[in-house]
């Protein structure tokens, strides 16, 4: 094996708690490139754990995790039968009755742990205070230097244990960590399994024949679409100075409404990716970049590695990761815009030309809250921000609630507002709104308190929306003159 | 273009347009021709093509040339070996075996891509310091006579709340930043400023991709690979082998490539508004904390000409930069222009102008912007033709120019118009687009925030 496949196959260990079974190891063998999706899948598969830049083990002390996961345990399996139910609606398979073993067997681990710690602590103690007796005596004494010495002994001997303790001890935290990590959020209590209309404007404004997409483009003379990326497209003339009105309208009215505006940087580290529930290891969720020749690249959760998205969730959290806030000014309503990217994934093939591409300018809300009653606030308020952005295009649109298994690991509920497409007669999603509660900051240490200090601070409420998508509304506008 | 009066109309119902912007003329004739339907969506699944470049072997193989050539290179960064191309070349022509032919051909494209452009007459020789100042426009500030020390940029927006560039490590990486609240504001003023002024001029707006073929890149004269690559690029395991621009001149090169104008639409001059994504960094300048960054907001100027003279870059290069001029001096910052030596031209640039702004809280010049004509080397890279008067094809001259690199300017005017207690002055060309704002004030919109330094929550 080459010396990546080697160090992929230790990484393998250390995170797998079960010996890997011998087809896991050959699979990883016969993948020469250590770094394909598949072979992360493979091991995902056999073992539902892989590596995480949110919680790395105390096992090597050179390698750690800059971040601390909060992983709630003790009150997500308080009702564990919601936990399962919340599992089977988003169609997700997790062994929570294994989760809950190796919670209690930790709990228990670590109680001996600290109890095998305190006594090592103890004896030192004691060995100490002998030594000092014995040095303030100025004679040796047989009885002081054998108690030393049978203390010594006892000390030497709680270390041994405690070595093993520690390796039975590492094992079930790493996997009950990780599998923590992988839990969704909790569903809101008003989200069903179907999907629920919350209301419809501009009805009578759905055209009464279609469009073709293509034929909009041509004849508007204004796009180019080119072979010089993957789905690149040039927006000329009119349409170029369109997208900068449409995002510079947006944005005076997003301050108008009480929203601080933040630019970020577009390229995110791994545990920032992590935290909104991304899969690293499939290609089509998040681009990747290459490293730098001469970068070490050892697994796909590494601490350094660069992801590339623009104007998301992402934009927020790196802000505000690993920072306590000041809960006095919370809620807090801000808003980002820029450039986003996504990865080609073909899941949605019906999408022609324009709502199909792979880069474009998004307009992207965050909102902060201590409490889930803000939250209830904040996502109210963002919703009848939303409608009255496209009340203003009088276009066909509804507003949705969408079912529980729609929606992703991080979210507890999301409303959509979706616009009609002429060319493919069915809504397509312009808008939406999601209520996140406290996953992602639970994860990157996101905190409130109101005195600065780590102590009594707990993780923030989130409340996550994307308010335009300016590719997809030019697109749109162009097909609605088209039909009139 | 019915549809696009319409959506204008949409807009203008509730009055959230600037008229003025859509009203502008836009003189430039479209390029190339309307794509008809069956082929707009073909561009997509049509494989991507260039043809090998086309260099000026007349100029190259000519003997007569071969010491200026020598001089060139020497004057330049050192990189190119006419002599090796010659050789080359003479394998390519002395061979009848195919495959020793094909091989010789890949050899010499490989060298013969490697020698710079040539030089123009007056541009100065040698290295950084013998940049020719040809133009200062403003005086310096004099921190002593306003009776207080003037502030850095960095320390005025970490004051002022609203600029981030400390704890980013973890999180988005080395040389990364935030702009809130009045910064990120003033960021699209900049932008529109800009836009609206190219506009009047008869630019045409583009708004264009970041995700490019690495041929494109090169060809206009940037390494994608090698330690000295400066370019980003996607994992090539998981992902199509493109790289992020480094400048929008990459993908408004990419736009052109392949066409044939005609001398009635030259020259052609388009701007873009774009990300630009850059590897390199720099330990020095780390400590000026916007100077070098990753990824920043660009304004940026390309103009399309003939050459049938070579002369017509320099037309557009001195427009390119007496616009820049009006745009630093109606901005009140105190800025010179050089004439860029040898050296510094890269390799695709013929001629090379950089303007700088003095930075008077940090002391030192600061590149604002960069203008270059190119002539034919990018054009010959990515088949950008035109036809002449006789009906024949050349090669265009392509021009570029920074109207406005965003993070350098605000440190700029943060420094030049800063107040004793830290606040800021808006230029008043500004003032419009900032919604009126006079003036940049502590940010009282964001929550105190606390930085934890320990890996853990509880001990």
């Amino acid at each position: 094996m080459n010396g990546v496949m080697k160090m992929m196959c230790r990484g393998a260990f250390k995170t797998c708690h079960q010996p890997l079974s011998y087809s896991c190891i050959s699979a990883l063998r016969k993948n020469v490139n250590s770094h394909s999706p598949n072979c992360c899948k493979r091991f995902q598969s056999s073992t539902h754990l892989r590596g995480s830049s949110l919680f790395v083990s105390d096992r090597d002390p050179d390698i750690s995790s800059n971040f601390q996961f909060d992983h709630a345990l003790s009150a997500s399996l308080k009702n564990k039968e919601l936990l399962k139910d919340n599992l089977r609606r988003r169609g997700l398979n997790i062994d929570i009755d294994r989760l809950e073993t190796d919670y209690e067997l930790y709990l228990k681990l670590h109680a001996e742990k600290e109890r095998m710690e305190n006594n090592r602590t103890d004896i030192a103690k004691q060995v100490a205070e002998l030594i000092t007796k014995q040095k303030e005596n100025g004679s040796e004494c047989q009885e002081l230097k054998d108690k030393i010495k049978a203390l010594s002994k006892e000390g030497k001997a709680i270390k041994k244990s405690l070595k093993e303790h520690m390796k039975q001890y590492f094992d079930v935290e790493e996997r009950m960590m990780l599998t923590a990590l992988s839990l969704p959020n909790t569903i809101s209590d008003s989200v069903t399994d179907e999907m629920e209309v919350l209301d419809e404007q501009f009805q009578d404004r759905i055209p009464s024949y279609p469009v073709d997409h293509y034929t909009v483009l041509e004849q508007c003379g204004d796009v180019k679409l080119s072979n010089v990326g993957t789905k690149a497209y040039y927006l000329k003339g009119r349409l170029a100075v369109l997208e900068l009105e449409l995002i510079q309208n947006i944005c005076t009215d997003l301050r108008r409404n009480g929203f601080t505006e933040l630019l970020s940087p577009e390229m995110f580290k791994t545990p920032i990716v992590e935290s909104v529930g991304f899969d690293l290891c499939d290609p089509s969720s998040i681009y990747k970049l290459y490293n730098k020749p001469g970068t070490k690249q050892k697994t796909d959760w590494d601490n350094d590695l660069l992801f590339l998205r623009g104007a998301s969730p992402l934009s927020f959290l790196a802000f505000f990761s690993k920072m306590v806030i000041d809960n006095t000014r919370l809620p807090l309503k801000m808003f980002t815009v820029g450039r986003h990217y996504t990865p080609n994934n073909n899941s949605d093939k019906k999408l022609p030309g324009l709502f199909n591409v792979l880069q474009s300018t998004k307009v992207q809300v965050c909102g902060i809250s201590s409490s889930e009653k803000q939250t209830e606030s904040l996502m109210s308020d963002f919703i009848s921000f939303l409608t009255s952005i496209y009340n203003k295009y009088e276009l066909p649109y509804r507003l949705v609630k969408l079912p529980a298994s729609s929606l992703s690991l991080m979210e507890q509920n999301r409303i959509e507002l979706q616009i009609w497409v002429p060319s493919i007669c069915q809504y397509m999603m312009i808008g939406s709104v999601s209520q996140c509660g406290n996953y992602s900051s639970r994860r990157l240490m996101i905190q409130h308190s109101n005195n600065d200090k780590l102590n009594h601070s707990k993780p923030v409420y989130m409340v996550h929306g994307e308010i335009i998508d300016i590719t997809k509304m030019i697109g749109l506008l162009m097909e609605y003159e088209q039909t009139n | 273009m019915r549809g696009l009066r319409n959506i204008s109309c949409v807009l203008k119902r509730y009055q959230t347009i600037t008229w003025s912007r859509l009203k502008c003329e836009i003189k430039q004739i479209h390029c190339g021709s309307v794509v008809h339907s069956k082929s707009i969506s073909d561009q997509w699944t049509r494989p991507f093509t260039l043809k090998d470049p086309v260099y000026d072997l007349d100029y190259l193989l000519d003997p007569t040339n071969r010491d200026c050539i020598r001089e060139n290179i020497k004057h330049r960064k050192g990189v190119g070996d006419i002599d090796h191309v010659v050789d080359v070349y003479k394998q390519y022509t002395d061979t009848d075996d195919s495959i020793k032919k094909e091989k010789s051909w890949k050899e010499f494209l490989k060298s013969a891509g490697e020698i710079p452009n040539k030089s123009h007459p007056s541009s100065p020789i040698g290295e950084e310091h013998a940049a020719k100042c040809v133009e200062i426009f403003g005086s310096k500030r004099d921190g002593s006579k306003d009776g207080y020390k003037l502030k850095t940029a960095l320390e005025l927006g970490e004051r002022l709340h609203q600029l981030r560039v400390s704890n980013t490590f973890l999180t988005t990486g080395h040389s990364t930043y935030y702009f809130m609240d009045k910064l990120a504001m003033l960021e699209h003023a900049l932008v529109n400023y800009t836009v609206d002024n190219l506009l009047k001029q008869g630019f045409q707006l583009i708004s264009v991709p970041d995700l490019l073929n690495p041929t494109i890149i090169e060809s206009c004269g940037f390494k994608t690979t090698g330690d000295v690559a400066q370019v980003y690029r996607l994992d090539p395991s998981r992902h199509p082998d493109v790289c992020l621009a480094g400048t929008s001149e990459m993908s408004l090169a990419g736009y052109l490539m392949n066409e044939v104008m005609s001398t009635k639409e030259l020259p052609k001059k388009m701007a873009a508004v774009s990300r630009c994504y850059r590897a390199e960094t720099s330990n020095v300048e780390q400590s000026l904390g916007i100077y070098r960054v990753h990824q920043f907001t660009k304004v940026e100027m390309f103009g399309v000409g003939e050459n049938d003279t070579m002369t017509e870059g320099d037309t557009l290069l001195h427009e390119f930069i007496n616009i820049e001029k009006n745009l630093f001096k109606q901005l009140g910052l105190h800025f010179r222009i050089l004439d860029m030596p040898t050296a510094e031209l890269g390799a695709p640039a013929y001629r090379k102008f950089d303007i700088e702004a003095w930075l008077p809280a940090t002391e030192m010049w600061g590149e604002l912007s960069s203008a270059s004509n190119c002539t034919d080397y990018q054009s010959r890279r990515l088949n950008i033709q035109y036809m002449n008067n006789n009906g024949e094809r050349r090669y265009c001259t392509t021009v570029n120019g920074t109207a406005c690199a965003v993070p350098r300017t605000i440190l700029a005017l943060l420094e030049t118009h800063q107040n004793k207690d830290g606040s800021i002055e808006i230029p008043e060309v500004l003032q419009k687009y900032m919604n009126g704002l006079e003036k940049i004030t502590r940010s009282q919109n964001l929550p105190r925030l606390s930085w934890i330094k320990s890996n853990k929550l509880h001990v």
